[in-house]
């Protein structure tokens, strides 16, 4: 009886945290912390150069736009994350 | 005994799981990270990004106005893919990402900038900042500036000395006092007050539109980056053969008078 708790309560806590990320968490806060960087030092044609840029960058890192948008999805629920991009968006901009 | 252990640790799990969801509501501070933006070339229409850090907590519908100093113009993002309806129809902008602005979250709000040819070398941006934090409305203002700098190259080009003189052929009257039309292609942005007149005429009748004492462009007086328009004046019944004029455009870059001086060669048969 004891063992079907406990095994209740590691799924639950399986299934709670969600299945795991479909990114490289150190090259995404990379790229992110250096993109929120460098987009304020550009002026832009339109909108779609913007996309653009960022795209390019992925690319460049063997990451796509749907890597990115798993990648901003986990940011959302997990502050951890968002800290290591700010912490080395302030190394990198210079604080 | 064992029964409560298990379900101790059962418990445990699920507190540890729904952490966040029981923590204090947390006051946020917003914070701008962009004291400046990129620099715009002045006579120029840009996009510009903002940087934006929210501190403490979470910011939700966030939406950002902005006002300009120095005869700029602001425009916001549409969320249509139509370009063209873009124009006056948004009255504020948010996020890049989304409208929510995340504990410790960086994002940024892209505007864009019309600055006019004689701005000044910094533009102010007031930015007015609206979010909900924990259920109530809040309001931030905060500045950037816009670094202004003028554009440098060469600002247009005559594009023929040997321009289109218009004679009628194969009729049985010449065109006694035929136009001459000459070409200009602009690269600065805005060259203002676009006028051309001739400095020498070797010895020729010159005749400006509307009797006027020069000519400006087809389209306007304004010649654009990328654009190309040409000018006109009238020989008066001029005589066979070829000549050398000397002409001169004058325009103003900025409020600065700027000249061009050409020549032309006319050949009347």
């Amino acid at each position: 009886m004891r063992y079907r708790f406990l095994a209740v309560a590691l799924v639950a806590s399986v299934a709670a945290t969600g299945c795991g990320p479909t990114f490289d968490a150190d090259l995404m806060v990379s790229i992110e912390a250096r993109w929120m960087c460098d987009v304020q030092r550009s002026v832009y044609e339109n909108t779609g150069e913007i996309e653009d840029e960022l795209s390019q960058r992925l690319a460049g890192n063997g990451a796509d736009d749907e890597i990115y948008h798993d990648f901003k999805d986990a940011l959302i629920d997990d502050l951890a994350l968002r800290e290591r991009v700010l912490a080395e968006y302030q190394a990198y901009c210079g604080e | 005994m064992k029964l409560r252990i298990t379900l101790l640790l059962v418990l445990a799990m699920i507190l540890a799981t729904a952490g966040p969801a029981m923590a204090a509501p947390k006051d946020v501070n917003i914070d701008l990270r962009s004291p400046k933006t990129a620099a715009v070339t002045a006579g120029t229409t840009a996009w510009v990004a903002i940087d934006w850090l929210a501190k403490g907590g979470d910011a939700d519908d966030f939406q950002v106005t902005v006002a300009a100093t120095g005869g700029v113009e602001v425009w916001y993002p549409y969320k249509t893919s139509n370009e063209a309806e873009w124009i006056g129809e948004e009255t504020f902008t948010s996020l890049w990402g989304d409208k929510m602005l995340s504990e410790s979250e960086l994002d940024f709000t892209a505007v864009r900038l019309q600055v006019p040819a004689d701005a000044p070398t910094f533009v102010d941006l007031e930015l007015t900042v609206e979010y909900s934090s924990n259920g109530q409305k809040k309001t931030d203002q905060f500045k950037t500036k816009v670094p202004i700098v003028q554009y440098e190259g060469q600002d247009l080009e005559q594009l023929s000395d040997a321009p289109a003189v218009a004679l009628a052929a194969a009729t049985a009257e010449t065109v006694a006092s035929p136009w001459v039309e000459v070409s200009y292609a602009g690269f600065a942005p805005v060259l203002e007050n676009f006028s051309v007149s001739v400095t020498d005429t070797a010895g020729l009748e010159i005749a400006y539109p509307l009797d006027g004492s020069s000519t400006s462009l087809s389209h306007n007086s304004t010649l654009e980056g990328g654009e190309t328009d040409f000018v006109a004046f009238k020989l008066i019944e001029p005589p066979p053969g070829t000549y050398e004029l000397a002409i001169e455009a004058t325009y103003t870059k900025g409020g600065t008078p700027f000249s061009l001086p050409g020549s032309l060669t006319i050949n009347i048969p």
